[in-house]
């Protein structure tokens, strides 16, 4: 029998009122993996990702998640499914009901699956705030008065909470401070190690992908235009865009500085 | 006090504190002092949290006053602005000193076209020159596709050289320019950091480049203040303070 790869994505597309966002898009990701998805802007990263997580519904093409097509799927079993693939979004505070404490932001989508008992739904928000490094103590704390980085901490203990399999994160450093970032990058590794977890990862920032992810798909005008290991990527960028965007920063890392 | 010659910007001991009914008084900045040359490029370093937008609203004196108390002084070419009367700060607020903000998408009228965006920042200030001109300047052409657009319907590049170009509709000293290049990939970073050289060395613009991407100041300052907990802590040039080759990766 031949293993499926734990995602496979097939001639997926996305379009609105007829111009579409993204076309084609064709990739595999093993277990455990991270695949970091960069472009400029508007090259259709977002709503890949949003895709992704049926949080928009493609318009063609497959999503496969360990053997399944999730796009075959009736709006019940979808829902079900939901939990495997979670999705952090660019801002932390916009994305977290600021008059909500941590409490309620971690166990709200474990009440909305009916998720046992209130009390083994704290029990799970507090295993989930200890994973990302927030005091157990910090239940009680509006959303509204915990730091950038920290709500970032929050919104991942939310998507912890249910145990997915896939976390998709669009953005999710963009606005954060570089010592925070770096606490969160090394958060997210930690996960993966410790369960397995596959991510997405979403960004402009090419630097900050090649940190984290072992490969690299690079997005323009709605396709994948180059998918490569990191290394090889570095190396030997094929596409034009790809030899723009390191160039680009290599330009802005540190070395590259004009004297 | 000697030394305050061709400076567009001399800021001293400025101090601000956040009063509280209940709480003692926080001091958010305290005693800072530093100049912008005119035609220079000051980057300001630091952590979230750390005061540099507060500089920045201090700067343009748009703290409000019962709530904070700011002490010091700030002189824009020999002018005090603490003690500026609010008409005297209209004049200099947009005209003398302008703001261009992160988020292109929020700092334009959504149901605005772009010709109508600057040209009311022309007219607020009763500038006539022609719009073409401030587009070269900005590295865009004055074509249809920019000018009738609206903000949504550019790139996010595009978007943020649209703010710069109404930040320089009437030709300020200075610049104060507030992380502005976050929502944008490298590659329109790069773009830029050199237009804001090139506005520097042409138009001898003076720019306050509030940023925490160390790559983008070694690349945009001439000099670069560290700040942290309200203090600057070090300043020089970006060579001196970040050193090289601290934060590349592979």
């Amino acid at each position: 029998m031949a293993v499926d790869p734990f995602l496979s994505v097939r001639g997926l597309g996305k379009s609105f009122a007829g111009r579409p966002a993204f076309q084609n898009v064709t990739f595999s990701l093993e277990r455990g993996r991270t695949l970091g998805l960069v472009g400029p802007s508007g090259s259709g990263k977002s709503t890949l990702a949003r895709c992704l997580s049926f949080f928009d519904i493609p318009t063609s093409g497959e999503i496969w998640l360990e053997g399944r097509n999730l796009c075959a799927l009736n709006r019940r079993q979808r829902a079900a499914m939901r939990a495997d693939v979670q999705l952090i979004f660019q801002e932390p505070a916009s994305s977290l009901n600021p008059r909500f404490t941590a409490a309620q932001i971690v166990t709200e989508p474990l009440l909305i699956r009916r998720f046992g008992t209130a009390k083994t739904r704290i029990l799970r928000a507090s295993e989930a705030m200890e994973t990302v490094g927030l005091p157990r103590q910090a239940l009680q704390t509006p959303a509204l008065e915990f730091s950038g980085g920290e709500r970032q901490r929050l919104a991942i203990a939310r998507a912890l909470a249910i145990e997915p399999k896939l976390l998709i994160l669009d953005e999710s450093f963009a606005g954060l401070d570089l010592s925070v970032q770096a606490q969160v990058a090394n958060l997210l590794l930690d996960l993966q190690k410790r369960r397995g977890l596959t991510y997405i990862l979403v960004s402009h920032d090419l630097a900050l992908v090649w940190r984290l992810a072992g490969e690299i798909a690079v997005m323009d005008h709605g396709s994948i235009v180059e998918h490569a290991a990191v290394a090889d990527l570095l190396a030997r960028p094929q596409h034009p865009l790809t030899k723009e965007l390191l160039d680009a920063s290599l330009a802005l890392s540190l070395d590259g500085a004009p004297a | 006090m000697g030394g305050m010659s061709s400076g567009a910007l001399a800021v001293r001991d400025l101090t601000v504190d956040l009063i509280s009914a209940r709480k003692p008084a926080a001091r958010v900045l305290s005693e800072v002092s530093f100049q912008v040359d005119a035609g220079s490029i000051v980057g300001l370093f630091g952590e979230s949290g750390c005061g540099k937008t507060t500089l920045a609203l201090a700067l343009l004196n748009l703290l409000p006053a019962p709530r904070y108390r700011v002490r010091g002084s700030v002189q824009l070419r020999n002018f005090e602005l603490l003690s500026a009367s609010e008409s005297q700060l209209e004049r200099v607020r947009g005209a003398e000193i302008s703001l261009v903000f992160q988020d292109p998408l929020l700092a334009l009228n959504p149901v605005l076209r772009v010709r109508d965006q600057v040209a009311e920042v022309m007219r607020a200030h009763g500038r006539k020159d022609g719009l073409e001109s401030l587009f070269g300047l900005v590295g865009l052409p004055a074509t249809p596709r920019i000018l009738d657009a609206y903000p949504h319907e550019l790139s996010g590049g595009e978007r943020q050289r649209v703010v710069i170009a109404q930040a320089l509709a009437c030709r300020p000293a200075l610049v104060i320019a507030d992380e502005p290049f976050t929502a944008l990939d490298a590659v329109r970073v790069v773009e830029l950091s050199s237009l804001f050289r090139e506005l520097r060395d042409k138009l001898r613009i003076s720019f306050l480049l509030i940023s925490h991407s160390p790559g983008v100041l070694a690349r945009t300052a001439d000099q670069v203040l560290i700040m942290h907990a309200g203090r600057i802590v070090e300043r020089g040039t970006p060579g001196q303070v970040f050193g090289k080759g601290t934060a590349r990766g592979r």
